[in-house]
C-alpha cells in the first residue's frame, strides 16, 4: 500500500482542490487531512481559487429543447411534484380566465401616445400599468376562485404571478394585424427564468375542431410552437403559461395563429391574427 | 441587476432551495434557468460534446431535485457548490470515456468550436457575473504560461498528476510543484484584485 510523508500530502493540496488525483491519492489524502491542521489551512486557501476557475467561461445557452428533455428526465425520475405541467411543448394548455379588465383603455392610450409602431419607452411606461390590471384580475380571480379551478389553471396563474414580481419582467404588446380585429394581448416575460405568459382578451369564438397557437420567432424567422390553448368561453381574458423552446431573449416576434385544434407541428398554416416585436 | 451568483442570490438561492424540498418543481426550474447556461459552459469545455455536456448539467439538477440535503452549506454557497458538482461530474465521464480508449484529443473538437460559434451567450449581459469573469481571466493571464497551461490541463481537462507529467514530459514532482504554485499565485493576484475568491 502506498504511504507519503507530510510533505508528499501536503504536495497533493492542489490537486485535491482542482479534483485531479487518483483514486489512491485522493483516499491517502482525505485520510491524512482531518488530522492535520497545515493541510487543512491549506486547503482551505486554494479550493476557492479552484473553485473560481469555474467562473473564467462565458455562460453558454443549452441545445435547443433542453428544457423540455430536463422535464422529461423528472418526470422519468418518478419524484412527484407538486406542478401538474411538466409536459413537452407543443401541447394544448388550459388557459386561465379571469375577470373582464379594460383593454381598451390601454388601447385608445396606445393609439393616442403613439400610433401603431412599437417603442420601448411605451412599453415600459405601459408596464406598470399592466402590472396594476393584471395583478388586480389575477388576484381576484385566485381569491374568487381558487378552491373551483383546475391544477393547470392554478399554474397558469402561480407562473403569472411569479412573473409578475419578477424584476426582470419585460412586456411585449401584440398588435391586431387587420385594423377590423378588437382582441388584445400581452406577451409577459422573465428572461432570467424563462418563463412567459400570454395574457389576452377579447379572442374570437372558434370551432370546437380548432384552437390558439402562439408561436415564438427568432433570428432565423422559423417559428416555433410555444402553446396550444382552445378558446376560453365567454371571451372573458386568458393566461397561457408559454413553454418558449429556447431562451426567451433569442426570439424577436410573438404571434398567435388558428390552427386545427391539436395544433400545427409544421409552422403556422394560416397567417397570425396578432403579432407584436419582443424588445 | 441580478446575475449567476451575484452576492444577492444567496438568499434566493436558499429560498428555492427550501421549496425544492417541500416538493415545487417550479423552484428547481428557476435554478436550472439562473445556473444551467453557466454549468454548461464548464461542461462544454470539458467534455468537447453538447450533448454529453447537457446530459451533465442535468443529471446534476436532477440530483438538487430529488437530493436537495445533499447540498451541502459548508462547501461554499450553492453556485459554488453546484459548479463543483458539474465538475466532479464531467471528470468522472471524461475518465471514463479515456479508459475506454477514446482519444480527447481527436474528439469532436471542431465540432464543438462550430457549436461555439453558433451559440453565443444570452443577450442580457450581467454586469457582476462578467466583472467576476474578466478578473478571473485577466488573473489566469497573468500567471507564467507552464503554471496556467499545467492548471488548465488538470482543471478543465481532468488529468491527473501522473497523466500531466506523462502529457507534458515534465518529472512528477515539478508537474505537482508547478500547479501548486500557479495556484498559490492565483489566489494572491485575486487577493490584490480585491475580488473575493468565493462566489
Amino acid at each position: 500500500m502506498l504511504t507519503m510523508s507530510h510533505d508528499e500530502l501536503q504536495a497533493l493540496v492542489a490537486g485535491y482542490a482542482l479534483g485531479i488525483l487518483d483514486e489512491e491519492e485522493k483516499k491517502l489524502f482525505e485520510e491524512h487531512l482531518p488530522g492535520c491542521a497545515d493541510c487543512r489551512a491549506d486547503l482551505a486557501g486554494l479550493q476557492g481559487v479552484a473553485d473560481d476557475l469555474s467562473w473564467s467561461l462565458d455562460p453558454l445557452s443549452l441545445p435547443e429543447g433542453h428544457l423540455n428533455r430536463f422535464r422529461d428526465k423528472v418526470k422519468a425520475s418518478g419524484i412527484q411534484t407538486q406542478v401538474e405541467n411538466l409536459q413537452a411543448a407543443p401541447q394544448v394548455v388550459e388557459p386561465t380566465p379571469l375577470p373582464p379588465v379594460n383593454f381598451e383603455d390601454a388601447r385608445s392610450r396606445r393609439r393616442g401616445s403613439r400610433g401603431s409602431g412599437f417603442t420601448s419607452g411605451w412599453l415600459v411606461v405601459s408596464a406598470a400599468a399592466v402590472l396594476l390590471f393584471v395583478t388586480a384580475a389575477v388576484f381576484g380571480y385566485l381569491f374568487l376562485d381558487a378552491n373551483s379551478r383546475l391544477s393547470s389553471q392554478e399554474a397558469n396563474a402561480r407562473t403569472l404571478a411569479a412573473l409578475l414580481a419578477s424584476p426582470n419582467l419585460k412586456v411585449t404588446e401584440l398588435q391586431p394585424t387587420n385594423s377590423g380585429q378588437k382582441s388584445s394581448a400581452r406577451l409577459l416575460a422573465d428572461t432570467r427564468t424563462n418563463q412567459a405568459v400570454l395574457v389576452s382578451q377579447d379572442l374570437a369564438s372558434l370551432p370546437d375542431d380548432k384552437a390558439y397557437q402562439v408561436w415564438l420567432i427568432g433570428a432565423d424567422d422559423k417559428p416555433q410552437s410555444a402553446a396550444i390553448f382552445a378558446r376560453n368561453d365567454q371571451g372573458q381574458p386568458v393566461v397561457v403559461a408559454l413553454s418558449p423552446p429556447g431562451a426567451i431573449n433569442q426570439y424577436k416576434v410573438v404571434a398567435i395563429t388558428v390552427e386545427k385544434r391539436e395544433g400545427s407541428t409544421t409552422g403556422p398554416t394560416t397567417n397570425p391574427f396578432t403579432a407584436g416585436n419582443i424588445s | 441587476m441580478q446575475s449567476e451568483g451575484a452576492t444577492g442570490e444567496g438568499n434566493n438561492d436558499e429560498r428555492l432551495l427550501q421549496r425544492i424540498k417541500n416538493g415545487d418543481f417550479d423552484a428547481v426550474e428557476e435554478l436550472y434557468n439562473q445556473y444551467s447556461r453557466l454549468a454548461f459552459a464548464l461542461a462544454l469545455r470539458i467534455l468537447n460534446d453538447p450533448g454529453a455536456a447537457e446530459d451533465a448539467v442535468q443529471e446534476v439538477f436532477l440530483r438538487v431535485w430529488k437530493q436537495p440535503n445533499s447540498y451541502d452549506p459548508a462547501r461554499g454557497r450553492f453556485p459554488t457548490w453546484l459548479m463543483s458538482v458539474v465538475h466532479n461530474q464531467c471528470i468522472d465521464q471524461l475518465r471514463k470515456r479515456r479508459h475506454q480508449g477514446l482519444s480527447l484529443d481527436q474528439e469532436e473538437s471542431q465540432e464543438r468550436l462550430n457549436y461555439l460559434a453558433e451559440k453565443a451567450p444570452a443577450l442580457e449581459e450581467e454586469v457582476w457575473s462578467k466583472m467576476k469573469r474578466d478578473t478571473i481571466r485577466k488573473a489566469l493571464e497573468w500567471l507564467p504560461d507552464e503554471q496556467r497551461k499545467l492548471i488548465e490541463l488538470a482543471f478543465f481537462g481532468g488529468y491527473t498528476h501522473n497523466e500531466i507529467a506523462i502529457h507534458t514530459g515534465q518529472p512528477l514532482g515539478t508537474v505537482k510543484s508547478r500547479i501548486r504554485q500557479g495556484l498559490l499565485k492565483l489566489k494572491n493576484i485575486l487577493n490584490n484584485m480585491q475580488l473575493e475568491s468565493s462566489v
